[in-house]
């Protein structure tokens, strides 16, 4: 048998123990493969470069974050992998093998995974990326769908790029090859275990620091960041260590204070086996905790920058499409065309409102002269149960006053809330003085055809102000809601080229008029959920690793638990607190410290990052249930194979 | 003199993934009263460890009937099994199987745990086992912090906390020097005259088997003597060198774990 031959034999036959390594591997192959192809297709390079340096610099980096974290995660699967494999570089040498002949051995295995998986990896990031494309053309509302291509130049870099990665990894794992003397290689690892030992001051700074960053997080404001921002990351960061070091242990002695419940069952299992393996993963618990928390508060960060882009857009037009008529130049399109065109394209209309306004100028407000509009009280409620409000009581002499401007995502300017507003009106020789009865925050009226300041008032006041002011002051705004609005960017172009006039003040959307800020956060947005997804991949990897590292010592172990007596339900149960440690408590440690930076950053912008980090919390939560639900099910299968029934 | 296990006519038979079978034990019958000091001696290959399994209720045998304490565990469920065998029997393993994340006293009360059996009456258990098997002192010790003896007395404590009506022992002493065997099987014998423990020894060493009140011979995956002691145990031991001479086999394998 050749080298070759017993290499290929090795990974054929043990199948099971190459695979995680392979499709880790595979992953992040595809992954990187995708990143580069969707960066660099033709049809994207054009939306970069209007990104201009910043959003460059932005793209490159995360290329090389993606890859970084890859050689983390394949550096350390495959030394994890090496290492589990050391009885069987025992054997081989105790038959005779050289040091050199081993390596050479592993070269090869390595060669032909590295290879496989590249094959593999750009394979399936091939057939992804039709998909990945259309779902991206959708999402960011390209001109034109992007079109599918094969990208030869990516899928060479990305093999390129992990050839080298592989075989950088490969030798830096052969320096360890061949080194521990022989019996220590066939002996079967039994781990020493050390006495826990921990301080009680460290345990309990470790919570109290943990604490105290989480009350400076939560009660941080624009003011102080700078000078918080240091304190937070050191405390977050020590106390986490801490955590694992030492409170974990602090926390298993004081449980046990409580014999009743310590000496009952599978606790006496549970706890003093999850003490141990806490402090004995306490590195690798908290890198992936620090790195959950990294991860997920940017990509949680990302997402509340889209979703508020998105609701900023929302909010800035009530309706989806609005025209506008002044005295002298009448509506671009008749509301039949809008309509016809509408279902051409699978929108249907749901509303349809018209509304009078009369420009006046008060100095009010802002304490120098600004635009205010009029609009009729009946006008309002009707405006307002169209889109689901609650109406307004008419009055007879005070008036409402809708301020346009808190949905502005930054709002400035120094505001004056006066009791009444002294309005003029071109025309008309003294000045009107209103009294408000509420003022409403709210955006009605598109703010590019109604100012910032809407005021309604009375029919009767508002008919008479209408026949004595001179008519360019009043215009005329027809408003139309349709279904979908999110994809009815092409219809706004085609109602646009009917009327002859592309990007005409007389016509607005709410898609068109947010279209660039959101098709450059959604690019944000993609990139770091890409970041995530690697990462994810990576850190439940690492888990997997170190877990079916540790197999054959627990197998014994189970085996010894179930002739003392222990059913096959107890069994599961030890095991699920066992392998959920090590799954969930990064886990929970890392979102934790992701909702309070998004208490942060829901402080300083006018943003509510709590609920979208938290439903990136929850995605990662659900993503790492169901990664535990399938090791468990692997590790289970291996733990109770040849127990017999 | 209640009996404690009878087995009658017990065969096993593997089948192999072709047509080949293996007959590991072939119509076996023995019997075990209230209070008795049995060993199972023979050579490998013999169905030893089979037959032990078969005790354990972790297999199953092809053919035959078991009672343990009048209980027939061939006709439980998994749950009902898992409840059997840790207040039925108490085992004894070659390299004793303590867990290392717990105290030597943790490790005792397992079983006790197991059946929340109340803290206070574990206590008691605990001083009372403890004094007799001469750990009382190492009871907050952990595995990696005794001697190989202590270990093993602490797995035989661990096997006799709950009082099981069967206490079955897998080559007890393949993993201690003689001295250490010897201090695990005076403590042994010491539970089975103080405290009536039935016990069931496997072994293959001819010192280890010396304590026995009586000793059946296998080979073969039957049964093929029985002898049992008169007063002295150096004559015994002479008797078993003498038994086993007659029945051949290889006595000095190493069991496999022994590398380890």
């Amino acid at each position: 048998m050749t080298f070759r031959a017993l290499a290929l034999r090795n990974i054929t036959s043990n199948w099971h123990r190459y695979s995680a390594y392979f499709l880790s591997c595979t992953f992040s192959v595809t992954i990187f493969f995708l990143y580069i192809s969707y960066m660099y297709h033709p049809g994207l390079v054009q939306i970069q470069s209007q990104l201009g340096e910043i959003g460059q610099g932005i793209i490159v980096t995360c290329s090389i974050l993606i890859f970084g974290i890859s050689f983390f995660f394949v550096l350390y699967s495959s030394s994890g992998f090496i290492s589990s494999r050391q009885k069987e570089v025992g054997l081989f040498s105790l038959f005779g093998m050289s040091k050199w002949q081993l390596r050479l051995m592993f070269v090869y295995e390595n060669l032909l995974i590295a290879i496989a998986s590249i094959a593999v990896g750009i394979g399936t990031g091939t057939i992804l990326l039709k998909l990945f494309l259309m779902s991206m053309s959708y999402y960011m509302i390209l001109e034109s769908p992007l079109p599918f291509y094969f990208p030869i130049d990516a899928a060479i870099f990305t093999a390129v790029a992990y050839m080298a990665l592989f075989g950088l990894i490969t030798l830096w794992t052969l320096r360890k090859v061949g080194k521990k003397e022989l019996v220590e290689l066939i002996r079967s690892e039994k781990g020493n275990d050390q006495k826990l030992r921990f301080s009680w001051l460290l345990g309990i700074s470790s919570i109290v620091s943990l604490v105290y960053s989480y009350y400076l997080a939560w009660h941080t404001h624009v003011e102080h960041l700078g000078s918080r921002m240091f304190p937070i990351f050191v405390l977050a960061i020590a106390g986490t260590y801490f955590l694992y070091t030492q409170f974990s242990v602090l926390i298993v002695r004081v449980l046990k204070l409580n014999r009743s419940w310590y000496y009952n069952g599978t606790n006496l299992l549970n706890i003093s086996r999850a003490a141990h393996r806490v402090k004995e993963n306490a590195r690798v618990l908290f890198n992936i905790s620090i790195l959950v928390a990294v991860v997920l508060t940017s990509s949680a960060s990302v997402y509340a920058l889209d979703r508020s882009m998105h609701q900023h857009s929302r909010a800035s037009h009530s309706f989806a499409f609005s025209m506008l008529k002044v005295h002298d130049k009448p509506f671009l399109l008749t509301i039949d065309q809008v309509k016809t065109v509408a279902e051409q394209y699978q929108h249907q209309i749901t509303a349809v409102e018209e509304l009078e306004i009369i420009e006046a100028t008060s100095n009010s407000i802002y304490g120098r002269t600004g635009a205010v509009s009029l609009i009729r009280q009946s006008d309002l409620n009707r405006l307002l149960t169209t889109i689901g409000r609650q109406t307004l009581e008419p009055l007879d002499e005070d008036v409402y006053w809708f301020d346009q401007r808190v949905n502005e995502l930054f709002q400035g300017g120094n505001r004056i809330n006066p009791g009444t507003i002294e309005i003029q009106l071109e025309g008309l020789k003294q000045s009107l003085n209103l009294t408000i009865n509420q003022k409403i925050d709210d955006t009605l009226i598109p703010s590019r055809y109604a100012s910032g300041d809407v005021l309604a008032l009375p029919d009767l006041q508002w008919e008479q102000l209408y026949n004595q002011v001179s008519p360019k002051l009043i215009s005329k705004v027809i408003m139309v809601d349709w279904t979908n609005w999110e994809q009815s960017y092409w219809l706004v172009k085609e109602l646009e080229r009917l009327a002859d006039a592309p990007n005409s003040y007389y016509m607005t959307s709410r898609i068109t008029d947010n279209y660039e800020v959101q098709q450059t956060s959604s690019l944000g947005f993609f990139i770091g959920i890409f970041i995530s997804l690697m990462f994810f991949v990576a850190s439940g990897s690492i888990i997997y690793f170190k877990m079916f590292n540790d197999l054959q010592e627990d197998k014994s172990y189970y085996q010894s638990l179930i002739r003392i007596g222990l059913s096959i339900q107890e069994i599961k149960r030890v095991v699920n607190v066992q392998i959920g440690i090590i799954f969930f408590l990064p886990c929970i440690i890392g979102s934790l410290h992701t909702m309070f930076a998004m208490k942060t950053l829901s402080n300083i912008m006018n943003v509510d990052a709590m609920s979208y980090g938290f439903t990136i919390v929850l995605i990662f939560i659900v993503m790492q249930s169901l990664y535990f639900l399938a090791s468990r099910r692997a590790y289970l299968r291996v733990i109770l194979q040849g127990i017999a029934r | 003199m209640t009996t404690v296990l009878k087995v009658e006519q017990i065969t096993k038979i593997y089948a192999s993934r072709g047509k080949m079978t293996y007959t590991a034990l072939n119509d076996v019958n023995m019997q075990l009263e209230q209070g008795e000091f049995v060993g199972i001696m023979g050579p490998s290959g013999s169905g030893k460890t089979t037959l032990l399994n078969i005790l354990a209720t972790i297999d199953k045998p092809t053919a035959g009937r078991i009672s343990i304490n009048g209980h027939n565990p061939l006709k439980m469920s998994n749950r009902d099994l898992s409840k059997f065998r840790r207040r039925e029997l108490g085992y004894v393993f070659q390299d004793f199987n303590l867990i290392d994340s717990l105290s030597i006293k943790e490790n005792m009360i397992l079983p006790l745990a197991l059946d929340k059996v109340s803290s206070s009456e574990i206590e008691r258990r605990v001083q009372f086992i403890a004094e007799r098997l001469g750990i009382e002192n190492i009871l907050d010790k952990r595995t990696y912090e005794i001697s190989g003896g202590q270990k093993q007395r602490t797995a035989i404590a661990r096997a006799v906390i709950h009082e099981p009506s069967l206490l079955l022992a897998d080559e007890l002493t393949g993993n201690l020097d003689s001295r250490a065997a010897k201090s695990a099987m005076d403590a042994l014998e010491q539970l089975n005259t103080e405290l009536g423990t039935t016990v069931l020894v496997v072994t293959h060493d001819p010192f280890t088997a010396s304590y026995c009140k009586r000793i059946l011979f296998i080979k073969d995956g039957k049964l093929f003597t029985e002898i049992r002691r008169g007063s002295s145990r150096p004559a015994f031991f002479q008797q078993i060198l003498d038994t086993l001479s007659l029945l051949g086999g290889n006595f000095d394998d190493i069991p496999s774990t022994r590398l380890t």
